[in-house]
């Protein structure tokens, strides 16, 4: 049985799982994670952030790219 | 972790608290996981439980659940009132303090309460013979996903809206298409059948028109400048001729003056003006009687009276005098403005030379361009400005052609560009919200399936090689907030337990469950209090139900159970129950006076 539930709610652990497998489908920026989990537990992600994160993947890999240079 | 880190109740103090009518004080030893409380129906085991539901929960514990009671009236031990109701706890080292607070139960530093689970005999059958919905809420707090749902359904607005999107830069491009194509017939399909609209359009937007453009930029100098040559030329001549109109008044005047004077002009006009003077002399000497000049005897009246007579004859002259001075003047005005009109000839001729010359137009290039062949210069190239006008309109022309292709070629390439942009977005959101999507329901189904199988794992314990169990649990898909329970039963699926269990198992059933949710909600911190939930076992099934517990016991910080079953006196007299994990509290019979005593407390 899994003992991790701690403090956080479904809605919490269900938001960390799924932006990390949004993340890991190179669907959203690293970047963008907190915000991405703070707002799908919330419940206030809006088409708009929807677009807004998937949109800037290719700006926010090349951003990375220049800071890692 | 160990027995010294556990939070554990050490000690619980009721105070006019239902059936403690006096004060009750409880200790419990800390190191010890398991406290059973052995007490026969009505010595007080319930309120005891119902004490540590007042302090962890803030609730009115089994009079909650019961018709006809009212718990602020009703907790206080019979004869009292809420205001005397205290329960004391201390557990893990510190102490809490439950009363009621107007109509509230109030305790303080709620913040800090320690997490006490506690599960009572109505409850069991409940919790197997719940309708869906309730089945649904007792598991709510675990799999409810509300948040996460919104937010997948803001998600699907979003693919919602790309879609269209897309459909819409579809269509723009198809227009933006269509546009080039028709543009390109009208053009006459240059390049065709080799060639498509598109094709033809890169190779001409590829084209370096810069050179089209300084030469109808040199070709526009030029018909400027042969406009105002052409005119400063005019000017010019209209300046020559009226020099030579007013030069031919000024010799027809002479000749009037001549004829009009019989002698020449200018004589004529000298004696005009010797005789002004004689007749001012005689004026000014009236008395004069010899003539200033020969010096004879005159008469002063009579000659003053002959000049007179001269001068009148003479006026018309005098007249033609002045009409003939003022011809002179005129005419040299006019050699003025030739003069004047001559320069700004020169000086738009030479620009016009320039602007030929940057222009590089035939014949013109060739002409001479000295002073004396300007005029000839200007009048060539006024007669070759139709041509000249041809040649810039047909530069201008190709420019035109050339932004028109180049708008059109533009516009497909802006409208190919955002269809890309739009198919990735649209791809990405479907994408996202298949994640999304499968993650939930995966989610739900991972803490449903760790409850069922933590269910029917503890479930074997206390019933192994019997063919029954919770196979699984699901929400309902057509029904929001409604969790279904399929049991299987003798190896038939999807069983109702109510059907074939017998009550026993029921119970076992819903203990199991509960422990289950336990559990996964206390993430091993909650203390778990039992309150005589093992009322319908035989000896078999209580004795398993103990070993059960003696191993679950390290899942929680505390396990207290209370019971009448003597078998587990019995247990306890045989050693069966490890003394290093539990220990045991007995109850004498409850009297009014004496509220609820101990007998006696086993480490």
């Amino acid at each position: 049985m899994t003992m991790e539930q701690g403090t956080r709610t479904p809605n919490e652990r269900l938001a960390e799982i799924i932006a990390d497998a949004l993340v890991s489908a190179g669907l959203v920026s690293s970047s963008r994670l907190e915000d991405l989990k703070g707002k799908l537990a919330a419940g206030t992600a809006k088409p708009e952030d929807w677009r807004l994160w998937v949109e800037s993947v290719p700006r926010d890999s090349q951003s990375e790219a220049q800071i890692r240079e | 972790m160990s027995s010294s880190s556990r939070r554990r109740i050490e000690k619980i103090t009721l105070h006019r608290f239902r059936g403690a009518t006096t004060s009750t004080e409880l200790t419990f030893d800390p190191q010890k996981a398991i406290v059973f409380i052995f007490g026969e129906n009505g010595s007080g085991k319930s309120s005891i439980a119902d004490a540590i539901d007042f302090v962890c929960n803030r609730s009115a514990g089994s009079l909650a659940d019961r018709s006809s009671t009212r718990p602020k009236e009703h907790l206080p031990a019979i004869g009292h009132t809420a205001k005397e109701i205290k329960v004391e706890l201390v557990c893990g080292g510190r102490s809490w303090t439950g009363k009621y607070a107007g109509a509230k139960i109030q305790v303080n530093d709620e913040a800090a309460l320690p997490v006490a689970h506690v599960l009572r005999r109505g409850r069991l059958l409940s919790l197997i013979d719940a309708t869906p919905s309730e089945r649904y809420k007792q598991l709510q707090k675990f799999i409810e996903v509300d948040g996460v749902e919104q937010s997948e359904q803001g998600l699907r607005d979003a693919v919602r809206v790309a879609a269209r999107t897309l459909d819409d830069r579809l269509r723009a491009k198809v227009e933006a298409e269509s546009g080039l194509d028709q543009f390109w017939t009208e053009e006459g399909n240059p390049g065709a059948p080799q060639q498509n609209a598109m094709n033809w359009a890169a190779q001409q937007v590829a084209a370096d028109v810069d050179e089209t453009r300084a030469r109808l930029e040199r070709l526009q100098n030029l018909i400027g400048r042969i406009d105002v040559a052409a005119q400063a030329l005019n000017s010019f001549h209209r300046a020559e001729a009226d020099a030579a109109q007013k030069s031919g008044e000024v010799a027809e005047m002479q000749r009037d003056a001549d004829a009009a004077a019989g002698i020449g002009v200018a004589d004529a006009l000298q004696l005009i003006e010797l005789l002004r003077d004689a007749r001012g002399y005689f004026e000014a000497l009236p008395d004069r009687e010899s003539c200033p000049v020969c010096e004879q005897p005159i008469v002063a009246e009579g000659l003053r009276q002959r000049i007179d007579e001269r001068l009148n004859a003479m006026t018309t002259l005098g007249e033609v005098r002045d009409r003939l001075e003022a011809a002179n003047k005129s005419h040299q005005n006019a050699l003025v403005i030739v003069e004047r009109d001559g320069g700004r000839m020169l000086a738009a001729g030479r620009s016009l030379a320039e602007a030929i010359k940057k222009a590089n137009v035939s014949p013109l290039a060739a002409l001479p361009s000295d002073e004396a062949s300007m005029p000839m210069l200007i009048e060539e190239a006024s007669a070759n400005r139709e041509n000249i006008v041809f040649q810039r309109d047909e530069a201008q022309k190709a420019i035109n052609q050339y932004n028109s292709i180049n708008q059109f070629y533009r516009r497909v390439i802006e409208c190919e560009e955002d269809l890309r942009e739009a198919e990735a977005l649209q791809q990405g959101l479907e994408r996202a919200l298949t994640i999304v999507q499968s993650e939930r329901i995966a989610f739900t189904q991972r803490v449903l399936a760790e409850v069922c199988d933590e269910t029917n794992r503890l479930y074997a314990r206390i019933h192994p090689y019997e063919p029954l169990g919770l196979d699984r649990l699901m929400l309902d898909e057509n029904r929001k907030g409604s969790l279904l329970q399929i049991c299987s039963f003798e190896g038939v699926s999807d069983v109702a337990p109510q059907a074939y269990f017998s009550d026993s198992h029921l119970d076992t059933l819903g203990f199991c469950l509960w422990l289950a949710i336990a559990k996964l909600s206390s993430g091993g911190e909650a203390i778990v209090v039992l309150d005589d939930v093992f009322t319908s076992m035989d000896g078999a099934h209580f004795n398993r139900m103990l070993d059960l517990l003696m191993d679950e016991c390290e899942n929680f910080n505390q396990v207290i159970v209370m019971t009448h079953d003597r078998q587990l006196l019995d247990r306890y007299a045989s050693r069966q129950i490890p003394e290093d994990k539990s220990c045991l509290v007995e109850l004498q019979s409850w009297t009014r006076d004496d509220g609820i005593s101990l007998v006696e407390f086993l480490a």
